[in-house]
């Protein structure tokens, strides 16, 4: 658990972060979120002391930071960086491999990290250990990324716009499979990034930052729900929170029972998102929508539920 | 493609073929100092008609192959034809002259081997080998041709004669040649890398160290090599236990001083520049793993700022190798020495026994360097 | 006024006084003279080695110029793409050759005097502005390129009103270091008995006169020191415009 007090930073007499509180729970991804300057990627930065704060304070499961060195902070600390950052003089495994071999893991036990790392994150081992990561394509490198991020089974994980530099196709698979990942492993997170729609996407919550201080901090639906007024209304983007609210819940949240039967033409899957079973509806002009799974209809949603989850006040 | 390199490989051919046409192969002269008779390639005592008619063949050859490998090829046939021409075409000219003949290769010769031995670069160039097959690939011919040397092919041509008249000055040079560069490099890397360090780390170091540097740099070797002969001859007559270790305003100290002095700029410009280069997100990714500074630095920053610096060594290395020779100029030994008592005895073949060997190590050395860059840059900036 | 204007007009002014008037060097000169040597070089005036220096490394820094640019100008056209990797080679190679290997190679084939030096001076001046016009071209960025050429300009006008002028700090800098470096060579070029600076100081190498040497090597690195300070200035002008 990470909990943080009064931390504040000043550049040159400019309050770059202005005494944020928040806490993270164990298991828990937390968002931070505002436009460039905000000071998100600043306060990250000080989370492993890469920026030393002038006030405040950072305790990782009860312990003062300050207490520990920075070396040996940030080797308990999984740093996931803008840019993705791999040595490009090292392979795969070896980048894997950097903060076990700086805990003096022998060498047995980081290969067999390794390997664990790279079957999670779906790369063949005996095909991808030992290349350069500029033999890999952009969404594999960032794969790499948060895996040696995750090497040596730090308490948390901090990421810098980590899906930033990817196509909007690769970003959404990867985000997906991040998801996944955190279902199996159960990941403890900061992440920081500018868009909106990956915030939503990966975070249990969110705390939306402006000038060094954060406005709302909230879950998401709550914060499309009752954003405070100013930054943070225009800042979540009101226009199509319907829809946003939507796609943070899944079909089986509001399946029926139904009568088995061969699957129809138009359908979804229990894990869909309830912005795609609208979508769906509104396309087919119907008034419920079949649950597929393995070929059969295993239930039925329908769309008054989905209406009535969109609508104001519902929470 | 293959139309443009074809094109390419005839601006090496035509060269060749016209200094072989235009100029003597070979230079006649009854001594040293008289001026000689040129002797063309097709004479019966140049390369006679057929050797003449083989060598066109062979340099057309590079034109008119499409393979890279058979131009490669052809190019090498054709230089160590060249090469035996000339050394059987010395044989049979001085078989039948006085004893103080010389026979000295002449315009044709020389034109002739430079473009043949480009056309032969070039081909290595476009097949794109990795480095240490491109070493093999010219390793080879090189061992050949120190083979023929040494079998006595060349003993007729006056170059060869000027050697054996020199041998133990030739040894001398070499040997003075070599400690010049190495014992100059040797202190300039270890004050250089540190400063070059320092440069990266310390803006106000920076823009105190690089323009005196440069300042170094700009001044000219002899009036370098001059103005290190007040300091060190002062030095040497204030403490004399000194001279007994070289040191004096004469001799090989003041000429490794110079040369090292000329060595700092490229070694501490380039190592600040590879440390500039290494990207920024390096750093942060290095730093926010809980790598120590050190650390950092010896595993993340210097192996990606290698290619950099190291060509920087390299510049230093191939310079070096050259101003060595303006050593000799205040008694600092070396090729140099060869060079310039040639010029001063008018002795063409001395000078080219001193030029030679300074080519050849200056090229020897880029090659060695690039294949180490080459290595250096393995998965890193590919 | 900038450091480097105030420095090159420093730089400029030792220079020229110690060209006018040598005997303000008497001072030093004496530090390092044994006693009874000439401390002043009289063979002949300074000033008239000077001018003998100058135009040896201006007219072949003007060959080399035209020569350089030229070569550097077509080989990055497209019809002259071809021999880039040939001109590149040639001119590595050129660069493993040291200047004293030129000058004793041009002996032969000129005798002694202005003429091998000129034509070292020449040879040796080429490579640095070949590289740096090829670098420069090159280093013009595709866009700038590309807008160029989308709006309609001609190639000679995209080479003229765009590539060169862009190119010109990079250039510039070729040359710089040419003019530096055949300074130097110029120098050398005494051995073969060129008239100039470095006169003085194999005069007193040969007679074992360190006031002479010392009085030689002052000038020649004046003299290198302003020319590289005057073109630095240059190209500090031209960069900011580009």
């Amino acid at each position: 658990m990470i909990r943080v007090t009064g931390l504040t930073k000043r550049f040159d007499g400019a309050t770059a972060v202005n005494s944020l509180d928040f806490e993270v729970e164990r298991g828990e991804v937390l968002a931070l979120v505002g436009t460039s300057g905000c000071g998100k990627s600043t306060t990250l930065r000080m989370l492993n002391r890469l920026i030393e704060p002038d006030e405040g304070r950072i305790e990782i499961d009860g312990r003062d930071a300050r207490e520990v060195s920075p070396d040996a902070l940030r080797r308990g600390i999984g740093y996931v960086i803008q840019g993705v950052g791999l040595f490009p003089h090292w392979t795969v495994a070896q980048n894997i491999g950097t903060v076990p071999r700086l805990l003096r893991w022998d060498r047995g036990r980081v290969r067999a990290r390794v390997e664990e790392l790279l079957d999670l994150f779906g790369l063949e081992a005996s095909e991808y250990a030992d290349k350069y990561p500029s033999e890999l394509s952009g969404g594999q490198q960032q794969r790499v990324g948060v895996a040696r991020a995750m090497a040596a089974e730090p308490a948390m994980l901090l990421m810098d716009e980590p899906f930033g530099a990817l196509d909007p196709v690769t970003r959404g698979r990867l985000q997906d499979e991040f998801t996944a990942i955190r279902q199996r492993r159960g990941i403890t997170a900061i992440l920081v990034t500018h868009d909106m729609d990956e915030a939503f996407r990966l975070a249990d919550r969110i705390a939306v930052m402006d000038a060094g201080r954060i406005l709302q901090i909230d879950t998401p639906e709550r914060l499309l729900r009752g954003p405070r007024e100013g930054f943070v209304r225009q800042f979540v983007g009101l226009d199509d929170r319907a829809l946003r609210i939507l796609s943070l819940h899944r079909v089986s949240e509001l399946s029926r029972p139904a009568a088995d039967a061969p699957a129809p033409a138009q359908w979804v899957a229990p894990g869909d998102t309830l912005r795609e079973a609208a979508s769906r509806l509104i396309w087919e002009a119907g008034d419920s929508l079949a649950v597929v799974e393995n070929g059969r209809v295993t239930a039925e949603i329908h769309a008054a539920d989905i209406w009535r989850i969109g609508a104001r006040g519902e929470a | 493609m293959k139309n443009a390199s074809r094109r390419s490989a005839a601006v090496y051919a035509l060269p060749a073929l016209a200094g072989l046409a235009l100029l003597p192969f070979l230079d006649f002269r009854a001594n040293r100092i008289v001026s000689g008779e040129g002797v063309m390639l097709w004479a019966p005592e140049g390369g006679s008609l057929l050797g003449a008619a083989t060598l066109a063949t062979l340099i057309l050859g590079t034109v008119l192959i499409g393979a890279q490998l058979g131009r490669f090829v052809a190019a090498l046939a054709a230089l160590a034809l060249l090469l035996w021409l000339a050394g059987q075409g010395a044989a049979t000219l001085s078989a039948e002259a006085p004893e103080f003949a010389r026979i000295s290769l002449g315009g044709g010769f020389w034109i002739a081997a430079a473009f043949a031995a480009l056309a032969a670069a070039d081909a290595v160039a476009r097949l794109s080998l990795g480095a240490l097959v491109r070493i093999v690939a010219l390793a080879l011919p090189a061992l050949g041709f120190g083979l023929a040397l040494r079998g006595g092919l060349f003993d007729d041509l006056s170059i060869l004669r000027e050697y054996a008249a020199n041998r133990d000055v030739f040894d001398a040079a070499l040997g003075g040649h070599m400690r010049l560069v190495l014992g100059s490099l040797i202190p300039a890397l270890l004050i250089g890398l540190p400063l070059g360090w320092l440069c990266f780390s310390s803006r106000r170091a920076r823009t105190v160290v690089l323009p005196v540097l440069n300042l170094l740099q700009t001044t000219p070797s002899i009036a370098m090599f001059g103005l290190l002969m007040v300091p060190l001859g002062a030095l040497s007559r204030a403490v004399p236990a000194l001279r007994d270790w070289g040191v004096g305003g004469i001799g090989a100290a003041p000429a490794i001083v110079a040369l090292a002095l000329y060595a700092l700029l490229p070694i501490v410009a380039n190592t600040y520049a590879g440390l500039v280069g290494v990207p920024e997100t390096m750093r942060d990714a290095g730093r926010g793993m809980g790598m120590s500074r050190a650390r950092l630095l010896a595993r993340v920053e210097l192996p990606l700022a290698a290619p950099v610096i190291l060509t920087g060594i390299r510049i230093v290395v191939v310079q070096n190798i050259g101003l060595a020779a303006v050593a000799a100029l205040i008694g600092g030994g070396g090729f140099g020495t060869l060079v310039f008592r040639g010029m001063g005895q008018a002795a063409m073949d001395l000078v080219l026994l001193g030029t030679l060997p300074i080519v050849a190590l200056a090229i020897l050395a880029s090659l060695m360097f690039d294949a180490i860059i080459e290595t250096t840059r393995r998965g890193g900036a590919r | 006024m900038s450091r480097g204007a105030l420095a090159l007009l420093v730089a400029l002014a030792l220079f020229a006084a110690l060209v006018l008037w040598p005997g303000l060097m008497t001072p030093l000169l004496r530090l390092v003279a044994e006693p009874g040597q000439a401390l002043l070089y009289d063979r002949q005036p300074i000033r008239v080695l000077v001018a003998w220096h100058l135009a040896l490394v201006g007219a072949a820094g003007v060959v080399a110029s035209v020569v350089g640019m030229t070569l550097g100008v077509l080989v990055t056209r497209p019809r002259g793409a071809e021999f880039m990797t040939l001109a590149r080679m040639a001119s590595n190679l050129g660069q493993t050759f040291p200047p004293i290997a030129v000058l004793a190679v041009a002996v032969p084939l000129l005798g002694f005097g202005f003429e091998p030096t000129f034509l070292a001076l020449c040879a040796y001046g080429l490579l640095p502005v070949f590289e740096n016009t090829v670098a420069g071209l090159r280093g013009v960025p595709a866009p700038v390129r590309e807008a160029a050429r989308g709006m309609g300009l001609a190639c000679s006008a995209r080479l003229w009103r765009v590539e060169l002028p862009l190119a010109a700090p990079v250039i510039l800098t070729g040359l710089r270091l040419s003019t530096v470096v055949n300074i130097g060579t110029a120098t050398i070029g005494s051995t073969v008995g060129a008239v100039g600076l470095g006169e003085v100081i194999i005069a007193g190498l040969q007679s074992g006169n360190t006031a002479f040497v010392l009085q030689g090597a002052l000038l020649v690195a004046l003299m290198a020191i302003c020319a590289d300070l005057a073109l630095r200035g240059l190209e500090r002008r031209m960069s900011r415009a580009g």
